[in-house]
């Protein structure tokens, strides 16, 4: 994050002019806002972007507290140059809220870090930051738009777990949330916390399969000095960083044996020893655990223990693939061309009707994650205009839609003829079936039955 | 022991941390007017007025004009908003710590009016000795001031 120049000053004391235009130029021309601070944090240098994002000319800001021009709240609680003084380690994706210029509120994302002379004392600091204003204001209309913190949903599969989560908010009992890769598995657990009694206390989360079995313990339980070589100091492990709040357990099926006992036991007593220590502990912590793997062969094969399943899966979740809940597609659709038009500060609303027709037509073994990968790619190769074409959208991805082209060569051309109007009149009335009935002029059933004849019966 | 993190906490008003670093600091480096300075106002906001009154006996003793020239602006001094209390009840002050802790923070921005208070508070205790010489300093510099004035 710190360029090595501002930190090598005292290293070419002889080419410092040249160095400083050096740097001057480097950093005036990056998007990303820069300041600089003295130890007393008078600003020693603010960059074009910082101009720009706060409304400030340079001059104005140079020699000015850093809390007079930013006016933030953490000035007098968090200073982020003040934490890296006390922690010795660098910040990144810091947010806070800071003033502009014209006294406007503004969500910023920074980094901070402390520049040292060659005793090593700290002599000032440094800044970069990105006005994250707007994607702030997506994020929050996101949320209001969508059903569920944040979760898009419209699909009756998808509402009944919603109304399941808000059911349990009163419940401290475990959540065992399965369903494949990419279907949103994280985004449930965080909506039971954020509705559930403990949202405001701790939420830890730990990904089980990544850790080795000695490493997974030390990680979940702690380890004190000396437990193993590389144990040079006492560590608390997340159990005890989650106590009173939630942990989720992403993977949990993937967990050694040995470690589903120790779980088990945290799960059922709320008990547990640090690695390497006698001394038992005892924690208040709801766990919700994950997997994306099948439970019932893991079951048989004896990859995870039955007795820890059934006190896992005291309130089963599971989440269904994107391919069952296919009306789902088009606001989601609609929610990424929103999301990267913020993103990459182009005007791409729309999406050309050939190119919905092949998303409702793929079966997305990827899910809702790979559905945002391809809209990704295409968005970025669209250049010109305000509708996202199909010929954009990934070459593999056209490839597993072959099926798709050969079925309907397998059907006549009414059939091809009939399935396309189907298909534009459900997009023109984002599948609200009752809607598209009346336009059709049939009844509910018939249009159940035409949906389901074409591969669209999505529910 | 960082003069930076005192800096810090001074700027955003966490008077007993930052008296914490800048004590470390003047220990450090007792020539350190800059951290003298903001140390006696941490004092006078912890209700070490002892302390506070001895650091500020130093500093005007070595040099007066480093407080009485402080820029409120520039220098962010938090002065002006800790007196502004005192203005709409200055008959109710009755206690020697607080005719202290305005004599010692009115020098900030107004000789005169610090002298005043620790007058006030040397008519509470006449054998203080730190505050008649600092009231001897304080006229030392308002009639230096008043002849260049004429």
């Amino acid at each position: 994050m710190v360029p090595f120049f501002l930190l090598k000053h005292s290293e070419c004391k002889d080419k410092m002019s040249i160095s400083d235009k050096f740097k001057d130029h480097i950093l005036d021309s990056i998007a990303e806002g820069v300041f600089t601070v003295d130890k007393n944090f008078r600003i020693n240098f603010f960059n074009k972007a910082a101009e720009k994002i706060t409304g400030y000319d340079r001059d104005e800001a140079l020699g000015k507290f850093c809390k007079h021009i930013f006016r933030s709240d953490n000035c007098y609680t968090d200073c982020p140059i003040a934490l890296v003084l006390k922690s010795q380690k660098n910040i990144y994706d810091f947010d806070s809220k800071v003033r502009n210029a014209h006294d406007c509120p503004m969500q910023i994302k920074l980094n901070a870090a402390v520049l040292y002379n060659e005793d090593q004392e700290p002599t000032g600091g440094i800044v970069s930051f990105r006005d994250m204003t707007e994607l702030e204001k997506f994020r929050e209309s996101f949320e209001k738009s969508t059903q569920f913190h944040g979760i898009l949903g419209q699909s009756k599969i998808m509402q009944e777990i919603f109304e399941l989560i808000s059911e349990i908010s009163d419940s401290d009992a475990p959540v065992l949330i399965s369903g494949e890769s990419g279907t949103g598995k994280e985004l449930i657990a965080n909506a039971i916390q954020q509705t559930s009694s403990r949202h405001d206390k701790p939420f830890i989360k730990i990904n089980c399969s990544v850790f080795p079995q000695n490493l997974l313990a030390s990680e979940l339980f702690g380890h004190v000095k000396g437990a193993f070589t590389d144990a040079i100091k006492d560590r608390v492990g997340r159990f005890e960083i989650a106590d009173g709040g939630t942990i989720f357990l992403d993977e949990v099926a993937e967990m050694p044996l040995q470690m589903q006992i120790q779980l088990l036991r945290v799960i059922q007593e709320g008990t547990f020893e640090r690695v390497g220590e006698s001394v038992t502990k005892k924690v208040d912590v709801r766990v919700i655990a994950a997997t994306n793997i099948n439970i019932q062969k893991a079951l048989d094969d004896g990859k995870f223990r039955e007795d820890l399943f059934f006190r896992l899966s005291v309130i089963p979740i599971e989440m269904p693939p994107l391919r069952v809940r296919k009306n789902d597609i088009p606001p989601l659709v609609k929610h990424f061309l929103s999301k990267y038009s913020m993103l990459y500060k182009k005007d791409i609303t729309e999406i050309e009707a050939k190119a919905i027709d092949r998303l409702m037509n793929y079966d997305w073994p990827g899910n809702v994650r790979e559905l945002e990968n391809v809209i990704e790619y295409a968005f970025v190769r669209t250049s010109k205009g305000s509708i996202l074409e199909s010929t954009k959208l990934p070459s593999n991805f056209k490839e597993s839609s072959i099926e798709y082209k050969y079925n309907l060569r397998a059907h006549s051309s009414d059939d091809i003829s009939e399935r396309t109007h189907l298909l534009k009149t459900l997009e023109k009335h984002h599948w609200n079936k009752r809607k598209v009935a009346t336009e059709l002029k049939i009844g509910r059933t018939t249009l159940w039955r035409r949906m389901k004849k074409h591969g669209l019966d999505v529910e | 022991m960082s003069e930076m993190l005192g800096n810090q906490y001074f700027l955003g008003r966490k008077y007993s941390l930052a008296m914490a670093e800048l004590e470390d600091v003047v220990a450090q480096d007792p020539g350190n007017k800059v951290a003298m300075k903001k140390l006696i106002i941490c004092y006078t906001q912890v209700g070490n007025i002892d302390a506070a009154l001895k650091t500020f006996h130093n500093l005007i003793s070595e040099d007066i004009e480093f407080i009485i020239n402080t820029d409120v602006v520039s220098d962010d001094c938090p002065c002006p908003e800790l007196v502004v209390k005192e203005d709409d009840h200055v008959e109710t002050l009755t206690s020697l710590k607080e005719f202290l802790m305005f004599g010692i923070l009115w020098l900030f921005c107004n000789p005169e009016k610090s002298k005043m208070y620790l007058e006030k508070a040397l008519e509470i205790n006449p054998n203080l000795s730190l505050v008649k010489s600092s009231i001897s300093l304080i006229n030392a510099y308002i009639e230096k001031h008043n002849t260049h004035a004429n």
